[in-house]
């Protein structure tokens, strides 16, 4: 049996699927995006196959750009199947649920490697790769990264003042951070994440999304009291939680993020 | 000098950054800030001391990067200052116009990091700083350079001195063309050579202008090539010699007769193949500079008398521009003394009669001996407590115009006066070259006893530049025709240890 992996999008595949299937010679397998050990399926994987559209933060969503971007780099001889009630999709590896019985064993032969594949046209949802551009975008009100760079600006900042230039926390308080209303940002940043992170549930970068949310969890009691506490500051760890985050967007960035980042010194 | 000192405006539409960044760098910097285009401009008009812009490139709630379009009109109204970018924006994109536009560098929020960004400001304003002083001195030596042409001006409407402008003008079109200035001591073939400079293509560059004559045998070849350190005893450095000061501009070598074999050949050399060897050097130096040699003696003479080399000599005369005595162009006499009494109108100045003695003196030692005449004239007239110059304020030479012949010295020579006739020549001078040296020895000589032996009043009144130069040409002339010294014995006694008959 050939494994193909199934991102069901937050909806339920239908049993029909997976009978079909197995009648191909294929063994659908469900993958759960919020763990990270789903990488390690996909070197005996055949085939990622994504239910179109996803579902999430009550909105279709087209994934289907980002995953070609992802499996490109990381899986490229593996097919990826777009899979979809849309019979007007016109594509060689595009499955219509509807028609199953229209396939054969010999369709999965003919379907395009995903290294192969060229751009796609226009799916039904709304196009996350467009709307990862707007997460890292550097001024806009949509941008979750600017947020985060505003406060890790202060906290930096501070920090450095802190160790290195041995200046009084009442001071350093009183002049850089009480003034930048940490709180209030932070407030900011957790909104806009709520915004973002439901988005990408159904996305390969998923698992490095849940990774960012559970680092932030640390640090929430010191923002909301708009960083009163000098501890976490002196011993840095305010500042490696959000060096982290700010590591692992850049990642996620240089990854899916078609308009490469510039990073002026590094 | 301390960061502290430079002043920073920040252009950004989000004051809290403002504010964070004057508290982050607060010890490093001044700063002055703006929130949009109206502010920034009119910030910049009211204080000039700005050393740095740091500019957003989106100053409003749109997403539109009005920054860009602000960095050409601040590069253009305020070149002095340099502008970098400090935004969110991150692209490549917006990165390559920002510097394209003429921003020095590109920061972005995210990637704030306070030694890099220190580094930065402090680099940049440096860097722009260094290029304004660049800017600035390039200013001043070019300015310095037209002050020091305008310093030895190319003064005369004779006929002749027209038509050698005109050559000269000609020649300065043609940069590598080895230009040789003949005629006597005097007559301004340094004067011709800085016209050359100021009218070429080479006026950017550098003029330098050597006596070869003035300079030891010994130190010749170090003087004009340069030498590395430890190339001889003293050499406790590496030296750049003539030739390298002058790259890119013109050397002139002035007595270009009296240099040694050794030395010609290295000249040769460098007008064959643009290519030098300091002393003591392994390698060559392939230099530009344009070279113009000027003498008094007759080349041609000495290839034959084989003290000068005929290949050299060949490649001397691509150009030869013979300068007139002073007393073949006598019209110009007039526009010389106006220039050099600064006053145009010589009744204001001198009576006719000490005009028309002017005029009428042979002027051997040419343009140089009626500028000393004139400072002479001027003293001796202060002295007097004269409004104008007269007869009696002339250097006693002039006045006594008769044709400079040599004199042989009898009796008591401390005794005999300034143009006593001299009794008889010694001998009739064997070349061209000692009766040169006789003439100069004779002139010399009266010097001496007009001047009570004051050497240093006769180097003046020769024109040269102090008394180790007349020293030198007296030894030049010793070494070179001793038994002409027993007829000069005030210079006898007075270089005792130069004339050992």
């Amino acid at each position: 049996m050939r494994i193909v992996l199934l991102v069901e999008g937050g909806r339920r595949a239908p049993q029909a699927l997976f009978t079909q299937c197995a009648e191909w010679g294929i063994e659908l397998q469900r993958i759960n995006l919020e763990q990270d050990d789903w990488t390690n399926e996909l070197e005996k994987a055949y085939g990622l196959m994504l239910m179109l559209p996803t579902w999430g933060a009550n909105a279709y969503l087209s994934p289907v750009a980002l995953w070609q971007q992802y499996l490109q780099k990381a899986a490229p001889d593996i097919r990826l199947i777009m899979a979809s009630f849309q019979s007007d999709f016109q594509h060689s590896n595009h499955l219509d649920i509807l028609r199953l019985t229209d396939y054969s064993t010999s369709w999965w032969e003919q379907c395009q490697l995903v290294g192969h594949m060229e751009e796609l046209p226009p799916l039904i949802g709304v196009d996350l790769s467009e709307k990862l551009s707007r997460f890292f975008a550097g001024h806009g009100q949509d941008s979750i990264v600017a947020v985060l760079s505003r406060i890790r600006l202060v906290v930096q900042m501070a920090s450095r003042e802190l160790s290195k230039m041995d200046t009084p926390y009442d001071e350093i308080y009183r002049d850089l951070v009480e003034p930048a209303e940490l709180a209030q940002k932070w407030r900011e940043w957790r909104n806009r994440w709520i915004n973002y992170y439901p988005l990408f549930e159904h996305t390969p970068i998923a698992t490095r999304l849940k990774q960012i949310a559970k680092q932030t969890d640390g640090v929430e009691a010191w923002m909301a009291a708009g960083g009163k506490d000098e501890e976490p500051l002196r011993d840095g760890s305010i500042l490696q939680v959000l060096n982290e985050v700010r590591t692992r967007l850049q990642q996620i960035e240089n990854q899916y993020v078609v308009q490469k980042l510039s990073h002026t010194y590094r | 000098m301390s960061s502290k000192n430079y002043h920073i405006l920040i252009v950004d539409d989000d004051t809290e950054f403002h504010q964070q960044i004057r508290y982050a760098f607060r010890r490093q910097f001044l700063f002055s800030g703006a929130v949009n285009e109206q502010q920034l401009f009119q910030k910049l008009e009211e204080e000039s001391d700005f050393d740095l812009l740091l500019l957003d490139l989106v100053l409003d709630d749109t997403e539109a990067k009005k920054g860009l379009d602000l960095i050409p009109q601040v590069v253009s109204q305020y070149p002095e200052l340099p502008v970098i970018i400090v935004t969110g924006d991150r692209s490549i994109d917006t990165v390559v116009t920002a510097m394209k536009l003429g921003a020095k560098n590109f920061l972005v929020k995210d990637d704030f990091d306070f030694d890099y960004w220190e580094q930065r400001f402090t680099e940049v304003i440096e860097g722009s700083k260094l290029k304004q002083e660049n800017r600035e001195l390039r200013a001043e030596v070019d300015r310095r350079r037209a002050l020091e042409n305008e310093a030895y001006p190319f003064i005369g409407e004779s006929p002749q001195i027209k038509e050698i402008k005109r050559i000269l003008k000609l020649v300065s079109e043609e940069p590598d063309v080895t230009v040789l200035i003949t005629g006597e001591t005097g007559t301004g073939k340094e004067v011709a050579a800085r016209y050359l400079h100021a009218h070429g293509a080479r006026s950017k560059g550098a003029f330098q202008a050597v006596n070869l004559s003035a300079i030891q045998d010994t130190l010749l070849e170090s003087t004009l090539f340069g030498h590395k350190k430890g190339a001889f005893t003293g050499a406790s450095r590496d030296m750049e010699g003539y030739f390298s000061q002058a790259n890119h501009g013109i050397l002139m070598l002035d007595e270009i007769g009296d240099i040694d074999q050794n030395i010609q050949i290295k000249l040769l050399r460098f007008l064959e193949t643009k290519l030098i060897r300091p002393v003591g050097s392994d390698q060559d130096i392939h230099l530009d500079v344009q070279v113009v040699t000027a003498t008094h003696r007759d080349l041609s003479a000495a290839v034959q008398q084989g003290r000068f080399r005929a290949d050299l000599f060949q490649r001397l005369k691509a150009m030869v521009i013979e300068l007139p005595p002073l007393r073949a162009r006598r019209d110009d006499i007039p526009l010389l003394l106006g220039h050099y009494f600064q006053e145009p109108d010589l009744s204001k100045v001198m009576t006719e009669g000490a005009l028309e003695a002017m005029l009428e003196y042979s002027w051997i030692g040419n343009i140089r001996e009626l500028k000393n005449a004139v400072s002479y004239a001027q003293l001796r007239a202060r002295i007097q407590d004269k409004k104008l110059i007269d007869e009696r304020c002339l250097p006693v030479e002039i006045l006594n115009s008769e044709p400079i012949i040599p004199v042989v010295m009898q009796g008591n020579p401390a005794g005999g006066e300034m143009g006593a006739a001299p009794a008889a020549s010694p001998a009739s001078p064997k070349n061209i070259d000692e009766e040169h040296a006789l003439i100069d020895l004779d002139r010399i000589e009266k010097l001496l006893i007009q001047k009570n032996k004051v050497k240093k009043d006769v180097a003046i009144a020769i024109g040269l530049e102090n008394t180790d130069n007349l020293r030198y040409r007296i030894k030049k002339h010793f070494d070179k025709h001793p038994h002409l010294f027993a007829n000069f014995p005030t210079i006898s006694q007075s270089y005792r240890r130069i004339v050992k008959l």
